[in-house]
């Protein structure tokens, strides 16, 4: 039973399973938490996973877990591993079901005060049009040969079709779209599902959440990416819908045979995986970049719909009542990717399973635009609290692949938080505290609860204080929207 | 059209617990149970009644509609997975929820009889079933297995 003896503290936010631990260990665990975190994180099986996860054939390096941290399954949600090309492993268990689920945020030059008046309505309208809720469909409804074009080119569909601007692939992750998706690696069931989902929220934790820019603590970055304080931004967070959900389910059950063949011997059967050089790695690889642009292509479709919202309540009172994207990124996906292992740039494939790509200034594949000062990174906290913009490092890429924290990280159980927490009550209280919510699902809202999740403000400080990204802004919300 | 009178899963579950129960295993993000059996089949069926409690379905109780399901897998872990992804199908894709009839077995593989009712409600959705820490074990008369659900 693992505890506080196994690990060695580096400093005050970073603490290690030395590959010792275990003998079917590949590479040392790094976690990024405080004491007080490490302790909580016994209490769940996020370590155990974090050291199954270094048990991936051809892992290179460490594994690196964010503070945010918690169990998922194979996998710990805020785990980070990467393997060496071209042999190494490709995991769908590690990437996860919602394939680039990810998040999206908007920043306006709508002061709050002028805005405040109309929060309610913009509330509405914004539950209205993106459709949200267990297996909702999207406002758009797609063509056997518009999907197929939605999985291989991403959001520059969403371009071709008046959904996107150039500037909005600029600037979200891989422009959009990853290269080499093929529609000939996804099942009938998978395709099926994606024909009606795009532009769609969905359930659980995926949210629209409006806010206000509170603080701001680097003028520099903000101004790069017009955040200004005051002003209402938008944020939204959903992913590749049930066509990501049927992938990773047709991969990871096909991969339960794969494993065998090739020998891997697992700790858990989530994490059965293949060689990114074999033909069903190959396989999984491009059937999982088909998810992934369907998930940019989704948040593209969601934002177009925001943005409707935006000019039809704010016309006519507000002057500028336009949205801008500042970045939209992806935390649970694989990547081929070029990193420092020991001395040498090799080229690795990491898996990212709830962490976000936090790359660095000067790194390759950030927009120019942010290449001096490393590339946003976007941390929803829960509903009540407040949500954080901040930057990748140049320490980032070498103590954690050049990743950090997706989120506040649970703390409670689904029905724990349930059992604890009344979804009116919560409403009424996020209300009085200036918060518009809209839901479909009370008991949802109650699962959802800041109280089942950690401080984000403490996951936050910690990620700063690893350098792995440093804050930007703090935002503090004024409307929620949850399916 | 069907009838007005809305059933949930639960009070079938009740019918079935003779043979086994299952039970909400504290899971930080996603969804898990404890599922046990005297017998195989009984297994599969109670650890279909759990997914479904856990999606909190409300069915239309009409004319059912009945069909045969053969699963032939590598081993009874994948074969669960299976069975239990086709049901999550079938709920996704036809707004369909099944009341187990009938299971045989024969090695790796089984074939179920299994009685449609058209779904009114999903309260809850499930993603997938996951293999996570998946073993089907038997031990002193009675069959185990903890199975966890993405949401």
């Amino acid at each position: 039973m693992l505890n506080l003896k196994n690990f060695s503290r580096v400093d005050d936010f970073e603490w290690i399973i030395p590959q010792t631990y275990r003998a079917d260990m590949r590479g040392a665990v790094h976690i990024f938490a405080s004491q007080l975190m490490l302790e909580r994180g016994l209490k769940d099986h996020s370590f155990e996973q974090a050291i199954n996860a270094a048990t991936l054939p051809g892992l290179v390096g460490r594994v690196a877990v964010m503070p945010d941290m918690h169990q998922g399954y194979g996998f710990p949600i805020g785990g980070v591993a990467a393997t060496l090309l071209p042999s190494g492993a490709i995991s769908p268990g590690a990437i996860g079901y919602d394939i680039n689920c990810g998040v999206r945020l908007l920043a306006s030059v709508i002061d709050f005060e002028q805005a405040k008046p109309y929060i309610e309505e913009l509330t509405n309208q914004l539950f209205s049009h993106c459709p949200s809720g267990v297996g909702v469909d999207g406002f758009h409804p797609l063509t056997r040969k518009d999907l197929d074009n939605v999985c291989h080119e991403g959001s520059r569909w969403a371009q071709k079709k008046g959904f996107a601007s150039k500037a909005d692939l600029d600037l979200t992750e891989d422009n959009g779209c990853m290269e080499g998706a093929d529609t000939r690696s996804i099942s009938s069931r998978a395709l099926e599902r994606g024909l009606s989902q795009v532009g769609s929220l969905g359930s659980g934790n995926h949210f629209i959440e409006v806010d206000r820019v509170e603080k701001i603590f680097d003028e520099t970055s903000a101004k790069l990416m017009g955040l200004q304080e005051n002003c209402i931004c938008l944020m939204l967070h959903s992913g590749s819908r049930g066509l990501g959900h049927q992938i990773c389910s047709d991969y990871v059950h096909a991969f339960q045979q794969v494993s065998q063949k090739y020998g891997f011997r697992l700790p858990d059967r989530e994490l059965v995986c293949a060689p990114l050089n074999s033909s069903e790695g190959q396989a999984y690889l491009s059937a999982m970049r088909c998810a992934a642009n369907y998930a940019y292509c989704n948040r593209q479709m969601l934002d177009f719909a925001a943005r409707q919202v935006f000019r039809s309540v704010f016309c006519g009172k507000i002057k500028n009542a336009e949205l801008h994207l500042v970045y939209d990124l992806a935390h649970n996906i694989g990547k081929i990717e070029n990193h420092e292992i020991g001395e040498k740039i090799e080229k690795v494939f990491v898996h990212r399973k709830g962490a976000t790509r936090a790359f660095g200034p000067n790194s390759e594949g950030i927009p120019a635009c942010y290449r001096e000062t490393g590339q946003p990174v976007l941390v929803p906290g829960s509903m009540g609290t407040s949500s954080w913009v901040m930057v990748g490092t140049t320490l980032g890429m070498k103590k954690s692949f050049g990743s950090a924290c997706h989120g506040a990280g649970r703390t409670l159980s689904r029905s724990q938080a349930k059992n604890h927490i009344n979804g009116g009550q919560l409403r009424s209280s996020l209300m009085k505290n200036g918060i518009y919510v809209k839901t479909g699902s009370l008991s949802g809202l109650a699962e959802e609860a800041p109280e089942a999740y950690k401080d984000v403000t403490e996951v936050v400080a910690v990620v700063e204080g690893a350098g792995l990204a440093r804050k930007v802004a703090r935002l503090i919300p004024v409307a929620v929207i949850k399916g | 059209m069907c009838a007005i009178t809305l059933i949930l899963i639960i009070i079938i579950v009740e019918q079935h617990l003779i043979n086994g129960g299952f039970k909400e295993i504290v899971h930080t993000a996603d969804l898990s149970l404890k599922v046990w059996a005297t017998e195989l089949s009984a297994l599969f069926t109670i650890s279909a009644q759990g997914m479904f409690s856990l999606m909190k379905i409300s069915m239309c109780k009409s004319e059912p509609n009945y069909i045969e399901v053969n699963i032939n897998e590598i081993d009874l872990e994948c074969l669960l997975v299976k069975f239990l992804s086709f049901l999550l199908e079938e709920i996704q894709k036809n707004a369909v929820v099944y009341d187990i009839q009938n299971i045989l077995f024969a090695k790796n593989s089984l074939s179920a009889t299994l009685r449609g009712f058209p779904i009114i409600l999903v309260q809850r959705d499930i993603k997938a079933v996951t293999f996570h820490n998946l073993e089907v074990i038997y031990e002193k008369g009675t069959y185990q297995a903890t199975l966890v659900f993405d949401i």
